[in-house]
């Protein structure tokens, strides 16, 4: 589980977020806010959900902060980080 | 009698807002209103205003003028076009209090047949422009994305078909999935704590409370919330805080019931299984809390405990659930279902009703020349449920519509817990916590 790159896990949030907001994959965008992307707060935590099940990290306690949702990108970085933890 | 509707079927959500607009036929405002109240710098021209909604709203008037009815053959709930009879308009210089102009206005009886009805309350340096609406037609995200598109002039109505374009009944097996689902946290939480609530469930008229927040005062307390608790938790952070409030009523009140349930309403557009079309009837669902009233003694504890819940309903897909399980109750005739929900009471209706949606408009907004200073919402309450906060935001502010019925308390409780809830908003917008 360990060996995900970043880039894997944004391509795989890319595609849950697509699911979530019920846009097309190629407008989610790697660089832009969640809220950009369509995630309200209910879909943040379905997002969350999903990540636990993808990748057995639970954010929910991990204490998020604001910077870590600033960008898609950022939020693939805080799950490698807990990944390795 | 119809036989053939294509493109205007409605969902399980629609069939849920006829049935409370069946429970609310008996209260003084004769169904299940929603109003949404335009804060515009000084005074639009009537006669500017009447033509922006003649003209905008020309193509969707027999929608507008419509009624909800039952396919022949399959029952499904369907929108039955009316007459292109213009939505009614009135316009009034106030000299005294708009806001209690505006409540007037939100608690009359729609006139006639219409489902909508638009009133303009000229006065310096504010006016009103209050948008009065039947909760068959849309919801309050839908109101606010009908007014959006009357204010920036995009979108276009007569563009977006409405509803379904087939009734969504050979779906059996989803339909099925969901009722379970929705039975399974029913029968749970009904095993659970019971539910506090205040005993009486009177018919009387719809009175409102509001609170505003300055944008610094809701900045602050986004602030806090997220320092504290995480990106996206204004909704439990919020919640907290009015039922450490309620508690102390209920305390106060000597009520029983262990546990406070609140069937929060979410704006489900942009997911999956809703349709693509923002504007018309009910695309909203309900994801329900209970928190043991021990829980809510304490502030911090309280947003933990209704973080946790909200992410046990989420994770077990209740409001997809709850959207899809009323397609089935559709056959139960309105008046035996309401005496279903009278003899279950709380347990079915909750200890009170909450919702939380940020803003839709595409900011500032300009109505006829002059800026959009705030918006916000005036829901009526349904009969059976006590009290409803419904909490909005534009412009950076934060507002509170308290809505609760005359009769379900004495007069001076209600102002009590207004007060107390003022004063805790103010802790909070302060940047500290309770």
């Amino acid at each position: 589980m360990t060996d995900v790159s970043v880039e894997e896990i944004v391509r795989a949030l890319r595609k849950e977020i697509s699911v979530i907001t019920s846009r097309d994959v190629s407008k989610i965008d790697p660089e832009g806010s969640l809220a950009s992307n369509g995630i309200n707060s209910m879909g943040f935590i379905e997002l969350l959900l999903s990540v636990e099940r993808l990748w057995n990290v639970k954010l929910v306690d991990a204490g998020l902060t604001m910077a870590d949702v600033r960008t898609v990108n950022a939020l693939a970085g805080r799950i490698r980080q807990e990944m390795d933890k | 009698m119809v036989f053939r509707l294509d493109g205007m079927y409605v969902d399980g959500l629609d069939w849920m807002a006829a049935f409370l607009n069946y429970m609310a036929s008996a209260t003084p405002e004769k169904g299940n209103l929603f109003s949404i109240v335009l804060e515009v710098d000084g005074m639009p021209e009537e006669s500017a205003v009447r033509e922006l909604l003649e003209r905008r709203l020309a193509p969707v008037l027999p929608l507008l003028n419509g009624h909800l009815s039952n396919n022949f053959w399959t029952w499904a709930p369907c929108w039955v076009k009316g007459k292109p009879v213009p939505v009614p308009f009135t316009a009034e210089l106030q000299p005294g209090s708009l806001s209690a102009a505006a409540e007037t206005f939100a608690t009359e009886p729609l006139p006639g047949d219409s489902r909508m009805a638009v009133k303009l309350l000229r006065s310096e340096p504010v006016s009103l422009l209050i948008f009065k609406f039947s909760h068959l037609l849309f919801d309050g995200r839908g109101g606010e994305l009908v007014i959006d598109s009357l204010l920036s002039g995009s979108g276009d109505f007569a563009a977006v078909e409405p509803g379904y374009s087939h009734p969504l009944l050979n779906e059996w097996g989803k339909q099925f999935g969901g009722g379970r689902i929705v039975q399974h946290f029913t029968n749970t939480t009904l095993a659970e704590e019971t539910t506090a609530s205040p005993p009486s469930r009177s018919p009387g008229r719809n009175c409102f409370r509001r609170i505003f927040l300055c944008p610094e005062e809701y900045s602050n307390l986004t602030a806090t919330a997220e320092r504290l608790f995480g990106p996206y938790m204004l909704t439990p952070f919020l919640l907290a805080g009015l039922l450490r409030r309620y508690h102390l009523l209920l305390e106060r009140l000597g009520t029983e019931g262990d546990g406070l349930m609140v069937p929060m309403s979410v704006d489900m557009r942009n997911s999956p299984d809703v349709p693509a079309n923002p504007y018309f009837f009910n695309q909203w669902s309900i994801l329900p809390v209970k928190p043991a009233r021990r829980d809510c003694v304490e502030f911090r504890n309280c947003v933990m405990t209704l973080r946790a819940q909200i992410f046990r309903a989420i994770a077990g897909k209740f409001p997809h659930a709850y959207r899809v399980a009323p397609r089935l109750a559709r056959l139960v005739p309105f008046p035996i279902f309401a005496r279903v929900f009278r003899k279950k009471g709380a347990a079915l209706t909750g200890s009170m009703m909450f919702s939380y949606l940020d803003s839709v408009l595409t900011a500032p907004g300009m109505l006829c020349g002059h800026p959009v200073r705030n918006l916000y919402h005036l829901p009526l309450m349904p009969p059976l449920n006590p009290l409803g906060v419904f909490a909005n935001s534009l412009n950076g502010r934060l507002n509170l519509t308290i809505s609760f019925r005359e009769g379900n308390l004495p007069e001076e409780e209600w102002n009590r817990f207004f007060a107390g809830l003022e004063e805790d908003l103010s802790v909070l917008g302060k940047g500290m916590t309770l």
